[in-house]
C-alpha cells in the first residue's frame, strides 16, 4: 500500500496554515485505517521553510518542498505540472486537498492529467478496503453522499474545520525533500488582488461567527454587527441574501457558494436558515439565532434562540457580550 | 466572439425543504410535485456572461448551448436559446445515464470538440444538485486549455479576458489568453429574462441530439461504464438539535438572559 | 389634497365621515344579539349622490323657457325685433357652416390619429352602453360624484345647453310668417327672456367657479393649459357680451317704450340702466359692434370643440358608449398570442383605436390621480398624465405616422429621433407602481379606462423588452418554475393541512374550495385557510381541496404584463378543473376569485365563482352557521379589496358578517366602499419594492388607525398582509396590545361560531339540533 500526499497550504508570509494539519490528521487517520505507507505532505510556494517544519509537526513523516519564486502566487498554470511531478514521484494511493480555493481549483484538474478523479468537499472519511469513503454534501446542505474514486490515485478536498488535526509535536522528525520542479508557463497570469476589508479575522479560522441576513433590513445594521464582533474576537459573516443586495461584500458570505465555516460558536442575526445557508453553517459546534419570527428554519439548528426583533435584543446583548468578554 | 456554455438540468434547488425528499434505494431525488427541473443557475449566470461577453465584443459571433442529459434536459438548453443563444447541443443516450464528473467531461470535450472550440468555454461554477463543480476544469484539462474558475465579472480587453476570481479573502484579477475556461459564481449578477419572442423562436428552434458515437466515445467510455466515482449512498441528513428558546417578557431580558446562558454552558 | 394621507384634510368630494354601524339592533350580548339584525342590502354608506339630479335637473330647466314660451302667452304683446341693428345678418348665416367644417376639420385631423391604431370596438350589451352614455356621458352622473366641480360643470354645461336652444328658438321664430303662428310673443316670449337672462347668470356663476378652482385656489391634480384660459374665458366673454348686447338693445329699443318688459330681461335690464346716460348713437354703434363680436365669438368658441378638451361634449358621451361593458377588473386578452408580432404596447399603433380616442376625451379633471394611490403615496404614478403624455406624443409623433399612412409610407419614416414612448414618455416606474385597483377608472366622468392602457404597456415591457424590477423577474420565474409566486416559501401545498382533516377534492362534492398559493405557502395566509375549511365543514358544505394538484391560476402572471405565462398557467389549471369535473369554485383570494369569475370564460372555463364571503354570509343567513361566542366588545373596521368591491360590487356580504359577529361594532374609513383605498399590493406590487414618499399600506394603515378601531378585517390574503406590515412600521415600537389587529372577517367568524360537539364532516342535519340546543341555553 502506497502513502497518503496531502498537499498542504501556506499562508501569504509562509507560515502554516490550519488545513494543512486538519489534513495530515485526517490522512494519519486513513493511514492507520488502510495500513498505508505513511504520510507525506506536499508544499508549493516560495517561502516554504515554517510551513515545512509545521508539516512534520503535524503528523507528516516526508514533506515535499516544491519552492520557486514563480509559486509565491498560486496559479493553475503555474501550480499544476508541480503537483503532477510530485504525485509521479510519490506515487500515493490517495491525494488530499482543502476545499479551499486551491483546492478547488486544482485538485480535479490534477486528477484529470492523472488519468483519475476527485470526490470534493469531504465532511467525513473512512476506510473501506483500500478505497476511501467520503461522505460529502449535495443538494444544498438538503443531502448527504458517500462516494469512492475508483481509479487511482484517489484524489479528494476535505472541507475545512471537518477534521481534527493531530495534537501538534514539534519533536517529531521527518525528511524534507526539495521536488525540483520548474513551474509551469502560465498562460493566464494574475495581474491584481483585491482584498477585502475584512479588518480582523478571517471568516474561516474564527472561532466565532456573527452573522447577519436580509431580515436585518438595512446594510447599516452591520456596524452594529461588526461592534460585537470586534469585542468577542469574532469575524463577521452575512447571508447570500444579504450580499446579493449589496450590504456586505462577498468575500464575506457564509453559505454554499460563499464561505463554509464551522465555529464554535455561530451568531445568527436576522437569518432564517435556508438549507443554502445552514450548508454553510451547519457545521458549527454552536448556533444561536435572534429571528422574529418563530418558525424560522435556523431555530432547528440552533441550541439557543432568542424570538424577537434583533433591534431590540442587540443593544442590551451588546452590553452584556461586553461585561462577559471583560470578566474572562 | 464565440462561445460554448455547458449547461446541467437539476431539480429545482428552491423546493422547499419540506418537499425535499430522497428514494435512498435509488439514490435517487424524488421529484417534488409541483417543481419542474430547472436549468443550473449558474449555469444560466454563464449563459448570460456568454451573452454579456458578446455584446462587449460587438455582438457578432455564436453562442451554443451544450448540455448532457434526458430528454426533458432539452428545456435547460431551450432557457439558454431563450435568452440569446443560438444553437443547442444535447448529448442524449441511454449510454450516456449514470456516469459521474469525469465521463461528462471527457463527453463534452469531444462535443466541444466537434463543435469547434471557441473562443471562450463557459460553465457555472458548480451544479446546484451535486455542488461538485469540477466539469469545467476537468474539459479545460482534457483540451488543454487555461482555465479561471469562481469568477464574478469577465470582460474582454485587447483579445484577452480579464477576469475576477472569487478567493477566500476577496477577488483576484486574472487575464488570460483565449480560449480560455470560465467558470461563473453567484456574485456574477442576475441573468436576463428572457424576451416572448426569444422563448417562442427557441421553442421553434432544433437542438443537435449526439450519441456517444457521434463524439467519438463508444458505450463503454461514457455513462456507469466509465464512470470513476461511484455511489454508495444518498440520504438525507438528521437533524437533532433541539433549540432552546430563551423566554421573558422583554427583548432586554432576553438578551441578559442568552448571556447567563452563554456564560453557564461557558460558550464565552 | 391628492395626498390626503393620515390625518390630512379630506378631498371634496368624498364624505367626510360616514356613519358608524352597529353589528345589530339589540347591542351588546343576550338573545337580542342573536337576533337576526336588519342588515340586508343596508347601504352603509352613500357618496351624497347628487349624480341622479343630472338629467332630471337641467332638462326640463333647458326645456321650460319651450314650455313657457308655448302655453301661457296671447298671441300679441311683448316681443323683440331680432336684427333691429344689424345689416346684412345673412353673412351670419354664412359663417354657421363654416364653423361646422372647422369642427369637422379638427375632428377629422385627430380621427387620423385614432385610426392608426387597432379596430377593435366593443358593442356587446348595447342596452347596457345606451344607458351608461345617457346617465354618465349626458346626464353627467360621475361629474356631480365631487359637489363643487359638479355643481360648477352643471351650472355651465345648463347654461350653455339652455342658451343653445334659445338661440335657435329666437332664429326659428324669426322665420315665422306672421304673429299668430310666432312663439315668441306676450307673455311666451317675456318667460322665454326670463330663462335666458336666468342662464345667462347661471353660466357666469359656473364660470366664476371654474375660475376660482383653476387659478385662484388651484386644486391638486390640477394641469394648466393655455386651452382652459380659452374655454372659460372665452364662455365668459361670450355670457358677458351677451348681456351686453341685450343691454344696449333694451337701452335703445325698449326700456322707453315698454319698460315692464325690461324686467323680465333681469341681466339685460341691470345693463340698461347702467348705460342710461350714454347717447343712443353711440349705443347703437356699440350694439353693432358688439353684436357681431358676440355672434363671431360663439362661433369661434364653439369651433373649439374641434381643437380642445371642450370636445368631450361629443366625446364622453361616445365613449361612455364605447367602455367596455365587463367587470373593470377582466383585462383583455391577447388572443392567438403565438402569432402576434408584437406583445402589449410599445408604439401608438399598437393601441386599439378606442385606447387613441380616449386620450383625446380626457379633460385633464385629475380626478384618477386624486384617488389613485400610488399617488395618493407620493410613489411616481398619475393616470392623468400617463393619458396626457400618451396625448401629447399622440400629438407629435402620432400625427407624424398618421401623415405617413396617407403617404402610403412605412409609418415610422422619419421618426428614428422621436421619443420612446415606453420608457421616455412613459417611464417605467409608472407602469409598475399601478395597482390596478381600478379607482381611476371607477372616477374618471368620462369613462376613460386606464388599466388596461396601463398593463398593455407592461406587457410590452415583460414580453418584448424583458425589461423589469428584479423582484419581478423572480415573481414570474417561480411562478414559470414552481407554479406559484412565493419565492423560497419554506411550505408546500399540503403544509397548511397538518392536524386538520382536509376533504380532498373526489369530483362528488358540490364545491372545489380554492386554496390559492397564498393560503397554502404564505405563513401568515395559513390560518385563513383553516378557519375557512373549519367553518365550511362546521356548516356542512360539501366540499373538497385540490391539495398538491392546485397550480397559480395566473393572476399575478397577468397583472404583472406575462400575458403568455398567464395564458400557459390558466390552461394548465383549466384542463386541471374541467378533469376534476369542477362546477363551482370558492375562493377566498379576490384575486383568484375575480380572474376565475371574468377571466376564465374567455379561455373557456366556465364555472359558478363565490368568494368565500358570499358564501359564509348564506351559511348565516340560512342558519347553518350561528355565531355565539362574544368575547371582547371591539371596535372593527373593514377594509375593502379593490379586487372583491370594486371590481367585482361585492361590498356588503363581507360587512354583514362582521356584523352578525355580535359584539364586534363596524366603523367605516373615511374611504371606503367604491371609494375604499388599495391597500397597496395590487396589480402585482406585492412582489415589488415600492419607490415614493410613503408605502401605500402604511397610508392606509394610518386611516384605519384614524377610526378608533382596535382590528382591521378584510376579506383578501394580499390585504391581511399589506396590513401587517404597515402595521409594524406605522405603530412601530407600540404596545403588542395597543396593535392594529388585521384579520380576514372568516378569522373572526371562526372565534365566533362554537365548535359542534359532532365532529366536523358530518351531514348536516346532525350538526343542526346541536346549534339549535346550544342557542337555546344562551
Amino acid at each position: 500500500m502506497a502513502q497518503i500526499l496531502v498537499f498542504g497550504e501556506s499562508g501569504a508570509d509562509g507560515d502554516p496554515v490550519a488545513i494543512t494539519a486538519e489534513l495530515l490528521g485526517a490522512a494519519t487517520r486513513l493511514n492507520e485505517a488502510i495500513g498505508g505507507d505513511g504520510v507525506a505532505c506536499a508544499l508549493i510556494g516560495a517561502e516554504l521553510e515554517m510551513a515545512a517544519q509545521a508539516a512534520i509537526a503535524a503528523g507528516a513523516s516526508t514533506v515535499y518542498r516544491a519552492q520557486h519564486d514563480a509559486l509565491a502566487q498560486y496559479q493553475t498554470d503555474s501550480y499544476l505540472p508541480v503537483a503532477a511531478a510530485i504525485v509521479e514521484q510519490v506515487a500515493p494511493a490517495i491525494v488530499l486537498f482543502g476545499q479551499t480555493s486551491l483546492g478547488r481549483d486544482l485538485a480535479p484538474r490534477l486528477a484529470t492529467r492523472l488519468g483519475s478523479a476527485v470526490a470534493m468537499d469531504a465532511l467525513a472519511l473512512a476506510a473501506a478496503g483500500d478505497r476511501v469513503q467520503v461522505t460529502r454534501s449535495c443538494y444544498g446542505g438538503n443531502a448527504r453522499q458517500v462516494v469512492t474514486v475508483e481509479s487511482d490515485p484517489q484524489v479528494v478536498t476535505v472541507r475545512a474545520k471537518s477534521q481534527d488535526p493531530l495534537p501538534e509535536d514539534t519533536s517529531r522528525t521527518g525528511d524534507i525533500v526539495a521536488v525540483d520542479a520548474a513551474p509551469g508557463a502560465a498562460r493566464a497570469r494574475v495581474v491584481g488582488k483585491e482584498t477585502a476589508d475584512t479588518s480582523g479575522v478571517r471568516l474561516e479560522d474564527a472561532t466565532i461567527v456573527v452573522s447577519g441576513g436580509r431580515g436585518l433590513g438595512a446594510p447599516e445594521a452591520f456596524a452594529d454587527l461588526e461592534r460585537i464582533a470586534a469585542d468577542l474576537g469574532a469575524a463577521v459573516g452575512a447571508s447570500r441574501a444579504a450580499c446579493d443586495l449589496g450590504w456586505y461584500p462577498p468575500s464575506q458570505q457564509v453559505g454554499l457558494t460563499g464561505t463554509i465555516v464551522s465555529p464554535e460558536l455561530y451568531v445568527a442575526i436576522a437569518i432564517s436558515g435556508a438549507s443554502q445557508h445552514m450548508a454553510g453553517c451547519g457545521g458549527s459546534k454552536n448556533i444561536i439565532a435572534i429571528n422574529k419570527d418563530p418558525d424560522a428554519n435556523i431555530f432547528r439548528y440552533c441550541r439557543f434562540g432568542i424570538v424577537d426583533d434583533y433591534k431590540k435584543v442587540l443593544p442590551q446583548l451588546e452590553l452584556e457580550l461586553k461585561q462577559l468578554v471583560a470578566d474572562r | 466572439m464565440d462561445a460554448i456554455v455547458c449547461v446541467k438540468q437539476i431539480p429545482d434547488p428552491e423546493t422547499p425543504a419540506a418537499a425535499f425528499s430522497v428514494d435512498e434505494t435509488a439514490m435517487k431525488v424524488v421529484q417534488a410535485s409541483g417543481v419542474s427541473p430547472v436549468i443550473n443557475p449558474f449555469d444560466q449566470q454563464g449563459v448570460e456572461a456568454a451573452l454579456r461577453l458578446r455584446e462587449a465584443a460587438g455582438g457578432e459571433g455564436t453562442i451554443s448551448v451544450l448540455s448532457l442529459g434526458p430528454d426533458s434536459a432539452r428545456d435547460a438548453i431551450k432557457t439558454g436559446l431563450a435568452m440569446g443563444a443560438d444553437e443547442g447541443y444535447q448529448l442524449n443516450d441511454a449510454a450516456f445515464e449514470g456516469g459521474d464528473a469525469w465521463t461528462t467531461g471527457l463527453a463534452l470535450a469531444k462535443a466541444i470538440e466537434k463543435i469547434g472550440v471557441p473562443e471562450v468555454l463557459i460553465f457555472g461554477r458548480q451544479a446546484a444538485d451535486l455542488d461538485q463543480g469540477t466539469v469545467g476544469s476537468i474539459v479545460a484539462e482534457l483540451l488543454g486549455l487555461p482555465s479561471a474558475t469562481v469568477l464574478r465579472s469577465a470582460e474582454l480587453e485587447d483579445g484577452a479576458i480579464t477576469v475576477s476570481r472569487v478567493v477566500a479573502d476577496g477577488f483576484e484579477s486574472i487575464t488570460t489568453p483565449m480560449p480560455a475556461v470560465l467558470t461563473i459564481s453567484n456574485e456574477f449578477g442576475d441573468p436576463r429574462y428572457p424576451q416572448l419572442r426569444q422563448i417562442m423562436q427557441a421553442a421553434k428552434k432544433q437542438v443537435t441530439v449526439w450519441s456517444p458515437v457521434d463524439i467519438g466515445l463508444d458505450a463503454a467510455q461514457v455513462g456507469a461504464a466509465g464512470a470513476r466515482v461511484k455511489m454508495h449512498a444518498l440520504f438525507q441528513p438528521k437533524n437533532e438539535t433541539q433549540c432552546e428558546f430563551i423566554e421573558a417578557d422583554t427583548a432586554e431580558e432576553k438578551a441578559t438572559q442568552l448571556a447567563a446562558k452563554l456564560r453557564e454552558v461557558k460558550l464565552l | 389634497m391628492a395626498s390626503a394621507g393620515p390625518g390630512g384634510p379630506l378631498p371634496i368630494g368624498r364624505p367626510a365621515s360616514t356613519g358608524r354601524l352597529t353589528a345589530s339592533a339589540g347591542p351588546g350580548p343576550g338573545p337580542a344579539a342573536l337576533a337576526p339584525p336588519p342588515r340586508r342590502r343596508s347601504r352603509l354608506r352613500r357618496t351624497t349622490k347628487i349624480g341622479g339630479l343630472a338629467v332630471p335637473v337641467w332638462l326640463p330647466l333647458g326645456g321650460l323657457g319651450l314650455l313657457a314660451a308655448a302655453e301661457t302667452g296671447r298671441v300679441d304683446g311683448p316681443h323683440r325685433e331680432l336684427f333691429f341693428n344689424i345689416a346684412n345678418f345673412w353673412v351670419l348665416y354664412a359663417l354657421l357652416p363654416l364653423a361646422l367644417i372647422v369642427i369637422a376639420y379638427g375632428i377629422a385631423r385627430r380621427a387620423r390619429v385614432w385610426r392608426i391604431g387597432r379596430a377593435d370596438f366593443q358593442f356587446d350589451n348595447p342596452r347596457v352602453r345606451l344607458r351608461r352614455m345617457l346617465r354618465g356621458g349626458v346626464g353627467t352622473e360621475r361629474v356631480l360624484r365631487d359637489p363643487y366641480s359638479g355643481i360648477m360643470h352643471l351650472c355651465i354645461m345648463s347654461s350653455i345647453v339652455v342658451l343653445f336652444l334659445v338661440t335657435a328658438l329666437l332664429a326659428i321664430d324669426d322665420y315665422l310668417p306672421d304673429d299668430k303662428v310666432r312663439i315668441l310673443v306676450g307673455d311666451r316670449y317675456l318667460g322665454y327672456s326670463l330663462v335666458g337672462d336666468i342662464f345667462g347668470l347661471i353660466g357666469l356663476i359656473g364660470v366664476g367657479m371654474a375660475i376660482a378652482h383653476r387659478w385662484v385656489r388651484p386644486r391638486t391634480g390640477w394641469l394648466p393649459s393655455f386651452e382652459d384660459k380659452l374655454i372659460v374665458g372665452g364662455l365668459g366673454l361670450l355670457l358677458l357680451t351677451g348681456f351686453f348686447v341685450e343691454g344696449i338693445r333694451i337701452q335703445t329699443s325698449e326700456i322707453a317704450a315698454n319698460r315692464e318688459w325690461s324686467y323680465w330681461s333681469p341681466g339685460g335690464f341691470v345693463v340698461a340702466e347702467m348705460l342710461s346716460g350714454v347717447s343712443t348713437g353711440a349705443l347703437l354703434d356699440a350694439h353693432k359692434a358688439l353684436w357681431w363680436f358676440h355672434m363671431v365669438a360663439a362661433l369661434s368658441w364653439i369651433s373649439l370643440l374641434g381643437y380642445t378638451k371642450l370636445n368631450h361634449l361629443a366625446y364622453a358621451p361616445a365613449n361612455a358608449f364605447l367602455k367596455s361593458t365587463g367587470s373593470s377588473g377582466k383585462l383583455p386578452m391577447i388572443a392567438n398570442i403565438e402569432e402576434q408580432e408584437h406583445f402589449g404596447v410599445s408604439q401608438l399603433e399598437h393601441f386599439t383605436q378606442k385606447q387613441l380616442f380616449e386620450l383625446d376625451v380626457c379633460v385633464r379633471c385629475g380626478r384618477c390621480t386624486d384617488n389613485c394611490p400610488a399617488d395618493i403615496a407620493g410613489q411616481p404614478l398619475s393616470p392623468m398624465h400617463i393619458i396626457q403624455d400618451l396625448k401629447a406624443y399622440a400629438s407629435d409623433v402620432g400625427e407624424r405616422k398618421a401623415g405617413n399612412l396617407a403617404r402610403g409610407a412605412p409609418i415610422d419614416e422619419g421618426l428614428a429621433g422621436a421619443p420612446v414612448m415606453v420608457g421616455e414618455v412613459i417611464r417605467d416606474e409608472s407602469l409598475w407602481a399601478c395597482r390596478t385597483c381600478g379607482a381611476c377608472v371607477q372616477e374618471c366622468p368620462v369613462f376613460i379606462e386606464h388599466i388596461p392602457t396601463i398593463v398593455d404597456m407592461r406587457r410590452s415591457l415583460v414580453m418584448e423588452e424583458a425589461r423589469m424590477p428584479e423582484t419581478v423577474q423572480t415573481t414570474l420565474e417561480t411562478l414559470e418554475r414552481q407554479g406559484h409566486p412565493w419565492r423560497g416559501t419554506p411550505h408546500t401545498r399540503e403544509s397548511w393541512m397538518d392536524g386538520l382533516d382536509v376533504p380532498l377534492w373526489t369530483g362528488e362534492q358540490e364545491y372545489l374550495y380554492f386554496v390559492g398559493c397564498t393560503g397554502a405557502l404564505v405563513d401568515r395566509v395559513q390560518p385563513i385557510t383553516r378557519s375557512v375549511v373549519r367553518l365550511l365543514r362546521e356548516a356542512g358544505v360539501s366540499f373538497g381541496v385540490l391539495a398538491g394538484q392546485e397550480t397559480c391560476n395566473g393572476d399575478p402572471a397577468r397583472r404583472l404584463g406575462n400575458e403568455y405565462l398567464f395564458q400557459i398557467l390558466a390552461e394548465g389549471l383549466i384542463a386541471t378543473l374541467d378533469e376534476g369535473g369542477v362546477k363551482k369554485i370558492v375562493t377566498h383570494c379576490p384575486h383568484c376569485f375575480n380572474t376565475f369569475k371574468n377571466e376564465y370564460p374567455e379561455l373557456g372555463g366556465h364555472y359558478e365563482v363565490l368568494h368565500h364571503s358570499s358564501l359564509l354570509e348564506r351559511l348565516l343567513d340560512d342558519g347553518k352557521l350561528q355565531p355565539k361566542q362574544g368575547g371582547e366588545t371591539q371596535l372593527v373596521t373593514f377594509h375593502d379589496s379593490c379586487y372583491l368591491g370594486r371590481h367585482n360590487n361585492l361590498y356588503d356580504a363581507p360587512r354583514n358578517i362582521l356584523q352578525q359577529i355580535p359584539n364586534v361594532t363596524l366603523v367605516e374609513m373615511p374611504r371606503n366602499r367604491e371609494q375604499g383605498l388599495c391597500c397597496g399590493a395590487g396589480g402585482g406590487n406585492m412582489w415589488m419594492e415600492e419607490q415614493g414618499r410613503a408605502r401605500v399600506n402604511e397610508v392606509r394603515v394610518a386611516e384605519a388607525l384614524s377610526t378608533g378601531a382596535s382590528a382591521a378585517c378584510t376579506a383578501c390574503p394580499f390585504c391581511v398582509q399589506m396590513f401587517e406590515s404597515g402595521v409594524g412600521t406605522v405603530q412601530m415600537g407600540a404596545e403588542e396590545s395597543d396593535r392594529l389587529g388585521v384579520f380576514d372577517i372568516v378569522e373572526f367568524l371562526d372565534v365566533a361560531v362554537p365548535v359542534s360537539a359532532v365532529p366536523a364532516g358530518t351531514a348536516p342535519e346532525s350538526a343542526a339540533p346541536e346549534a339549535t340546543a346550544s342557542q337555546d341555553e344562551d
